[in-house]
């Protein structure tokens, strides 16, 4: 390679977008990834987001190449990488074991990319240097892994990642070894290197609180399906589906049947009044007598006294007996119990004043345009919004 | 000093005893449990072990040494184990490390299938394995009765009763020893380093070269060792199927007590073989804990 080329090498190059095609890929009779379609500009930080089992590391594995699509495709930067095997896709990889090479020194492990393109021996430490200082560890190139703390070491797997300017970066739980304040210093520090270098990142997580501060877009994926994707704001005000809702932060499951009352199309259920906007009646096409669930956010919901509630027009509310007051330590929750018998929970920050004490009978109430409603007996919504 | 503290008091006084009694040499509990084993070791292995370094010094005398290192055709026996030796360990090490890579990173099914398979040889008695070499290779055997059948040769190929035999058999005798050494090796390496090797533009053998290479090392050197240190003392396998122009120093042994009915002189060589065997370790403990390598021999038959 010439100095010029080691000059684009270095700074000319950044992430390219990534477009995946009705991706498929099963295991025996099981699809793991069950025909999966989106796409991500350069530039961005998108995380597949999902329980275990959700086919999310599967996807992961099949845009880097270790697992063959069955069907569908993957572009990136615009030409199809479905066949090319995976030294030749250019992409840079941090899995949360770390996977460096214990048996080589900092410096030789993230010049790891840089011998393997070829780069020339003398340019070499230059570039490791500018990757250690990326990633705010100048200085230990002679270290050995193992004398460096996790951490530290998932800088330097980040180093190792970003050192080739790959045109995409792909991560595997990232930070799921890490504990949690380490975590939440890291996630900054991913989204600031990722945005210096202009890279294309493509996160793998369960926690979706990582995946709400590091993320552009977010794909919730459960049993191998994409069941929504989008932006983080987008996601968690408009959630598609019970089962995204329920994912994406602590929410309250009521059940019920669609009557039309005086104030317009509500749920049967005794004394409770949850009404349905006419936005809920339109987009989920509800009818009087369907089993519907509503789901309304732990946080959307707040408590006032039983009377109050009964007075107070063009609120839902619920009536509930509270079981416990619980400190979590940023804030408070509330768990209660529902006269249908569900156990509901609301969250209140520290220094709010809660009407209420344990035992005592009071309604959970909120503005009926915060919740979700879908139909209880249908498949979750599939694909894209 | 009020009542509280003069029960820590008591209590202190009583731990004090406790450790004081549980000092008492030669009645700790687990040494009473150890002590049978320890009888037997010295029973079956040091009493043994010291009758014939004595025998080999004393029967009739230290002349035993000087006949065993002036006798020319046991030098050459001595010569020919160590090179035997060698080229069992380099035939093992070639077989033995792709196969534990294989099993290393196939799937569950291959890998129980192909440890059963190395686990049935293994444990198979090597008296055995040897008569089974023996049918396979003769004269007579399957391969050459095979290959006339087909018209591919005329004469029966010489593949028996020679040192090709012999290394064969010992091969597939000790390549478990290397296999399980290297796999245990492999086994330890994560898959994502492979994972990460490969994405950052390793194609499978730059990888396998720069990684999997280097981290198995250890596995590599122990594995050789032991099957080095066990080939030197192989005696039935070569005896049965090897040639009677090269020997290896157990069967010298054995000719020594039976066709001489020297036992000193026997003793002699035997002593000789285990300052060998004593040497390569030493110079080995000098790279790596000789416990890790004991550890797989103490799978040995």
């Amino acid at each position: 390679m010439t100095q010029s080329q080691e000059e684009t090498f270095v700074k000319g190059r950044a992430g390219a977008d990534i477009e995946i095609r009705h991706a498929s890929h099963s295991y025996g009779p099981t699809l793991v990834v069950d025909d999966i379609t989106f796409s991500a500009d350069a530039g961005e930080i998108v995380t597949l987001l999902g329980p275990s089992g959700s086919g999310k590391t599967t996807l992961l594995r099949m845009i880097a190449g270790f697992v063959p699509a069955r069907r569908g495709s993957i572009l990136v930067g615009g030409s199809d990488v479905t066949a090319l095997p995976v030294h030749r896709r250019n992409i840079g990889m941090v899995f949360q074991n770390y996977a460096l090479f214990p048996h080589l020194n900092v410096r030789d492990n993230i010049a790891y990319p840089l011998a393997r393109a070829k780069v020339r021996r003398a340019a070499r430490p230059s570039i490791v240097a500018e990757a250690l200082d990326a990633v705010r560890l100048p200085g230990v190139e002679e270290r050995m892994p193992s004398q460096l703390s996790g951490g530290q070491q998932q800088r330097i797997a980040l180093a190792r990642a970003i050192v080739n300017r790959p045109r995409l970066v792909l991560m595997d739980e990232p930070l799921g070894a890490l504990d949690r304040r380490l975590r939440e210093s890291l996630q900054v520090e991913i989204v600031r290197i990722a945005r210096e270098f202009g890279l294309t990142v493509v996160n793998v997580t369960h926690d979706q609180e990582e995946a709400f501060t590091i993320s552009d877009k977010i794909a919730v994926l459960s049993h191998g399906k994409l069941l929504q994707y989008g932006p983080p704001e987008d996601l968690f005000r408009a959630p598609g589906s019970v089962e995204v809702a329920d994912f994406l932060g602590e929410s309250n499951v009521l059940h019920g049947v669609v009557e039309l009352g005086r104030e317009g199309h509500r749920l049967r259920r005794g004394d409770d009044l949850v009404l349905l906007t006419d936005q809920h009646v339109r987009s989920a096409g509800l009818v009087p007598g369907q089993d519907v669930v509503v789901v309304v956010r732990s946080w959307s919901a707040r408590l006032v006294p039983l009377e109050d509630a009964r007075t107070q027009r063009g609120r839902s509310w619920v009536r509930a007996r509270i079981a416990a007051v619980l400190f979590t330590g940023d804030s408070r929750k509330i768990v209660l119990h529902s006269q249908q018998g569900e156990t509901l929970s609301v969250r209140y920050t520290i220094d709010a004043e809660i009407p209420g004490v344990q035992g005592d009978e009071v309604a959970v109430q909120w503005d009926p345009s915060l919740g979700v409603v879908t139909s209880a007996r249908t498949s979750p919504q599939e694909g894209d919004r | 000093m009020s009542g509280r503290d003069s029960g820590v008091a008591e209590v202190t006084d009583l731990a004090a005893v406790g450790i004081r009694r549980a000092g008492r040499p030669g009645i700790d509990f687990w040494t009473l449990l150890g002590t049978p084993a320890m009888l037997v070791v010295l029973v079956a292995f040091g009493v043994p072990l010291f009758m014939v370094v004595y025998k080999s010094a004393t029967d009739p005398g230290l002349v035993n040494y000087t006949d065993v290192m002036g006798d020319p055709v046991f030098r050459k026996s001595l010569f020919k184990t160590i090179e035997i030796a060698v080229a069992a360990t380099l035939a093992a090490l070639l077989l033995g490390y792709p196969y534990a890579y294989v099993m290393a990173r196939s799937g569950r099914w291959m890998r129980s299938f192909l440890l059963v398979a190395l686990m049935v040889s293994f444990w198979t008695s090597l008296l055995i394995r040897t008569f089974a070499w023996q049918v396979l290779l003769q004269n007579t055997g399957v391969i050459n009765t095979e290959l006339k059948r087909l018209g591919l040769i005329d004469t029966p190929l010489p593949i028996i009763r020679n040192e090709f035999a012999a290394l064969v058999g010992m091969t597939q005798m000790l390549a478990p020893f290397l296999i399980l050494a290297v796999y245990a090796l492999i086994r330890a390496i994560p898959p994502e380093l492979e994972q990460a090797a490969m994405g950052m533009g390793a194609r499978r053998s730059t990888m396998f070269r720069t990684v999997v290479l280097p981290l198995s090392m250890p596995g590599v050197a122990a594995g050789c060792v032991l099957v080095f240190v066990l080939a030197l003392g192989f005696y039935i396998t070569p005896q049965v199927l090897g040639g009677p122009s090269e020997r290896m120093v157990g069967q010298s042994i054995a000719e020594a007590v039976h066709a001489f009915v020297r036992p000193g002189l026997a003793c002699a060589m035997a002593v000789i073989l285990l300052l060998l065997v004593g040497l390569v370790l030493a110079a080995t403990a000098r790279f790596m804990r000789l416990s890790d390598i004991l550890k797989m021999g103490s799978m040995s038959e």
